[in-house]
């Protein structure tokens, strides 16, 4: 059985859950306004302070699986009643404060915030700028740094406190990563889901969804074998099930060529732009080097443009660990290939509500890509996939590759590159560290997760990007 | 004619990328190519007698990369046939 590693899983997929089986079963507009005292029965709380409290949050978690507020552009919100409005000030004096005579804290702080009463520490928090310099003095780690964990995990400020102490997300500023939707511990910012859109689409007698899953599928299910989900997915009513790594053999390729091409040029560097989160990084802090940018769309649009040149009416849903892949067809593609996108968590929710036993099927498998598609959904493995063709290509250029594990990273990077000091030609970004199979909405964060992508990597029947495409007219496909 | 190859999962992995790859020579070597359209599809629907093969909307038929040659000779007779 699946086993949740933390309630806020456990919370967003019991809302998954129910939206799915009523939207399957037809009776959505009916019995909405019922999920939440379904999930919330009786009169005892099970995490919050009472039930009305969290039937209120499991009523804006269901607004958000039924896609959430329209007027809104920003696919990531924050649940006004599920945010716990955490401390204000940052540094707090805690009790293990022991009243020391050297009062280091003291000693250190540069703009005089704090005064000893009764033998301890006191913060004037007038006074107090969070330098953090007493926080650093302390031998006894008795000051805490409590910033909120959404600010301090957001990489471009995006996220201030509004009057009610509640957070809110300036959209310009926000480049969708959702770092802070993971390490809110009251899962107070949610993405916006597109199931119900999924399901109808299943329930059309077309007969022509079609999902493409992402590689990071190698470390989401960690209790029960891939190929079982595979059948589970094609029992939902999927024609099909298609690997994202095979978009990324053909992104590999074409972007080892467009890196040739720019560098002859005299181009100084070029990004991968594969990671949603990292392009839209560049394009809000580094707008001028935005031209560097790979103009090879990403694996995701490659893989439905591939599956469109061979089913032009087909309806293609993604599914993937990552919650800027929702806002990558509007903001950065030219046309809507993808025609949907779904998270695992949102995929699981799908299959649990149809109540299949996912252990008693007959496992279905999945093998479209190459060892060095299948690579891309870790950190390293676009620059192992450009650097392979560019091997057998026998081409020899000196290609000084930077992979950058992480938004800090990524930043470091992007500095250099904006001042002209970057001694890099590739710069490989991946805004989630680990890369996607550390996304923001994986099921399962382990330590096992990377191995697990590399025997997905080893089992794929294609060695070589591509001897994946060779039966493709790719010439036909547009990849920019 | 148009001859369907399945390229889903189950079919790739019984090889129908070589399949296909058979078909293409062998429609060069009779010089069908005006005749005889190939193309890949995704999911037949007959995962457990890959490698699914369809011509036009008859019957799909299983098939392998050896035994596409035969497959072909007849299809082959069946055009020269209708000329």
């Amino acid at each position: 059985m699946r086993k949740f590693e933390n309630h806020v899983q456990m919370v967003k997929s019991e809302v998954y859950q129910k939206v799915a089986k009523y939207a399957f079963e037809g009776i959505m507009s009916e019995r909405a306004k019922d999920i939440p005292e379904e999930i919330n029965p009786g009169v005892n709380p099970r995490f919050r302070c009472c039930v009305y409290h969290e039937r209120a949050t499991t009523k804006e978690r269901l607004h958000m699986a039924m896609g959430g507020d329209k007027h809104n552009d920003n696919l990531v919100e924050v649940l006004a009643s599920a945010c716990d409005r955490c401390l204000e000030n940052r540094y707090v004096v805690t009790e293990m404060c022991r009243g020391c005579l050297a009062h280091h804290c003291q000693q250190n702080c540069p703009f005089d915030a704090i005064t000893i009463v009764n033998n301890k520490a006191y913060i004037d928090q007038r006074k107090c700028k969070e330098c953090g310099k007493c926080h650093a003095a302390c031998p006894y780690n008795a000051i805490a740094d409590v910033r909120r964990p959404c600010i301090k995990v957001c990489p471009t400020n995006a996220i201030s406190i509004d009057d009610n102490r509640k957070a809110i997300i300036d959209n310009d500023l926000c480049i969708r990563c959702g770092a802070c939707v993971y390490y809110c511990p009251f899962g107070a910012i949610q993405d916006k889901s597109q199931i119900i859109q999924v399901i109808e689409a299943l329930k059309s007698k077309d007969n022509n969804v079609y999902a493409i899953i992402a590689p990071a599928i190698a470390a989401q299910f960690n209790y029960v074998e891939i190929g079982k989900v595979i059948t589970a997915i094609k029992q939902l009513g999927f024609k099909d099930v298609i690997e994202v790594a095979l978009g990324a053999d053909l992104v590999a390729m074409n972007e080892a060529q467009e890196l040739i091409e720019r560098l002859d040029k005299g181009e100084k560097f070029m990004t991968s732009s594969c990671c949603p989160a990292f392009v839209q990084y560049i394009y809000k802090k580094y707008p001028e080097i935005k031209n560097n940018i790979s103009s090879t769309i990403s694996p995701m649009v490659a893989t439905a443009r591939l599956v469109k040149s061979i089913h032009p009416d087909a309806c293609v849903v993604f599914v993937g660990p990552c919650i800027a892949k929702k806002d990558e067809e509007k903001v950065l593609s030219k046309d809507k290939s993808v025609d949907y996108i779904l998270t695992f968590e949102e995929l699981t929710g799908m299959i649990e509500a149809k109540t299949i036993d996912i252990h008693a099927l007959e496992p279905a498998p999945l093998n479209n890509a190459s060892y060095f598609g299948r690579s891309f959904a870790s950190t390293g493995g676009v620059t192992g996939a450009v650097q392979e063709i560019l091997k057998t290509k026998d081409i020899k250029m000196n290609i000084n590759t930077r992979i950058c594990d992480g938004i800090d990273e990524c930043d470091k990077a992007l500095k250099l590159a904006k001042v002209g000091r970057l001694e890099n030609t590739f710069i490989e970004g991946m805004a989630c560290k680990g890369g996607c199979i550390k996304g923001p909405v994986t099921m399962h964060y382990g330590g096992q997760d990377k191995k697990a992508l590399d025997r997905y990597c080893n089992e794929a029947k294609e060695k070589q990007s591509d001897k994946a495409l060779r039966v493709f007219d790719i010439s036909k496909i547009d990849l920019h | 004619m148009v001859i369907k190859v399945c390229i889903g999962s189950a079919c790739h992995l019984k090889g129908s990328y070589d399949v296909i790859e058979r078909f293409r020579e062998l429609i060069q070597k009779h010089k069908v190519e005006d005749q005889v359209e190939l193309k890949a599809s995704f999911c037949l629907g007959t995962c457990t007698s890959a490698v699914s093969v369809q011509v036009d909307d008859e019957e799909i038929i299983s098939l392998l990369p050896n035994t596409v040659e035969d497959f072909f000779e007849d299809i082959v007779k069946d055009i020269r046939g209708e000329l």
